[in-house]
């Protein structure tokens, strides 16, 4: 959202918290937990990420004696994580709005992340499930958290459908490409009143300062940080690049030239009459 | 339907009995998971019966019907 805009809920955006529907959180990184190859690992890389929301997947308890797999649910009570059930792996708009609602049982949250993907293939959001579900959670007390395509015009609509927040991708999920479209992801956090999280594709911490100093409100990242050689380094790495995007952006960068402008004072300098003169 | 058309548990066919619940259901796939803890607190576990979700403090007096479809869903890592 635009540096100075006053969120639907009235409050006012403070200088490091990410307001998301009137609550606070004290980091604009949120984290996803898939992919990463231990639970002490994942441990070590979300408190190195300094997160405050992390997200979990429901999926069916398989096998009968399986146990009680005490892995992320009791990580994130322990850690004070706050968690923020997704609908991945849905298709339709159907399946995504049960599983949020599973989602808000078992996790005791109204908040989702939603997604909904077209295929296995891309996982690109499917727009048209999207904001079908969309709507029908925003009906249901939701607080909507919408992963879509980098399309402005997709983000205005789930924005109109009450959703909480806009989550565009940079590029697919899994992918590292980081923002294949800059000015696309620009421009929805220009025209948002809700915040705009850039979700999918950070590949490192550069990524991850790009989309904060293109304007948006955070960032979410998953197998940038659990897939690295080191999960917990580029977790503090991602962590200092939000931070530093985030202040970069308000900062006001230095407008693009296409010629060099002297930072030295031009008067006063002894007399070079050799130097080359390229009249450019 | 008749009492002998088997739930469906997350997919898979389970023999239908009289008097069956949810908590059953809830202890043969996770041992463990009842009675631990405060029951205020949310557990990670959800539970839907027919595509609605049963709230935790209604497992007990749920009834369940031959034929129904049940899932139970845990978070698990993921997003």
């Amino acid at each position: 959202m635009a540096d100075t805009e006053t969120t639907e809920a009235g409050a006012t955006e403070t200088e490091t918290g990410l307001t998301i529907a009137g609550t606070e959180l004290g980091s604009r990184l949120i984290m996803g937990t898939g992919g990463a190859a231990s639970l002490l690992g994942l441990e070590r890389a979300l408190v190195a990420s300094g997160t405050e929301l992390t997200t979990v997947a429901l999926r069916r308890v398989q096998a009968a004696g399986s146990g009680v797999d005490a892995g992320i649910w009791t990580l994130l009570a322990r850690l004070g994580i706050r968690a923020l059930p997704n609908t991945a792996g849905c298709y339709s708009a159907t399946e995504a709005v049960l599983t949020a609602r599973l989602g808000r049982e078992a996790c005791g949250t109204d908040w989702v992340k939603l997604e909904v993907i077209a295929d296995d293939l891309t996982l690109l959001p499917d727009p048209v499930e999207l904001l079908a579900a969309a709507r029908q959670l925003v009906d249901d007390g939701f607080v909507v958290l919408a992963y879509t395509n980098d399309d402005p015009i997709t983000a205005r609509r789930l924005e109109d459908a009450g959703c909480a927040a806009v989550m565009p991708l940079g590029s697919p999920i899994g992918s590292g490409l980081g923002i294949l479209n800059p000015h696309n992801i620009e421009a929805i956090a220009a025209a948002a009143a809700v915040p705009v999280i850039l979700d999918a594709g950070i590949g490192t911490a550069s990524d991850a300062a790009a989309a904060m100093e293109l304007g948006c409100d955070g960032v979410l990242v998953a197998s940038a940080v659990t897939r690295a050689a080191d999960p917990a380094m580029m977790a503090a790495a991602i962590r200092g690049a939000v931070e530093a995007g985030w202040l970069a952006r308000r900062a006001g960068r230095i407008p693009r030239r296409d010629r060099a402008l002297a930072s030295s004072p031009v008067g006063g300098r002894i007399d070079q009459p050799s130097r080359l003169d390229l009249a450019l | 339907m008749g009492d002998d058309e088997p739930l469906i548990i997350n997919g898979q066919p389970r023999s239908y009995e009289t008097g069956l619940g949810i908590p059953v259901l809830i202890t043969e796939l996770l041992p463990g998971s009842i009675g631990s803890g405060d029951p205020e607190l949310p557990t990670g576990i959800a539970v839907a019966v027919n595509g609605i979700v049963v709230p935790r403090g209604q497992w007990p007096r749920t009834d369940l019907h031959a034929g129904d479809r049940i899932e139970i869903v845990k978070a698990v890592q993921g997003g």
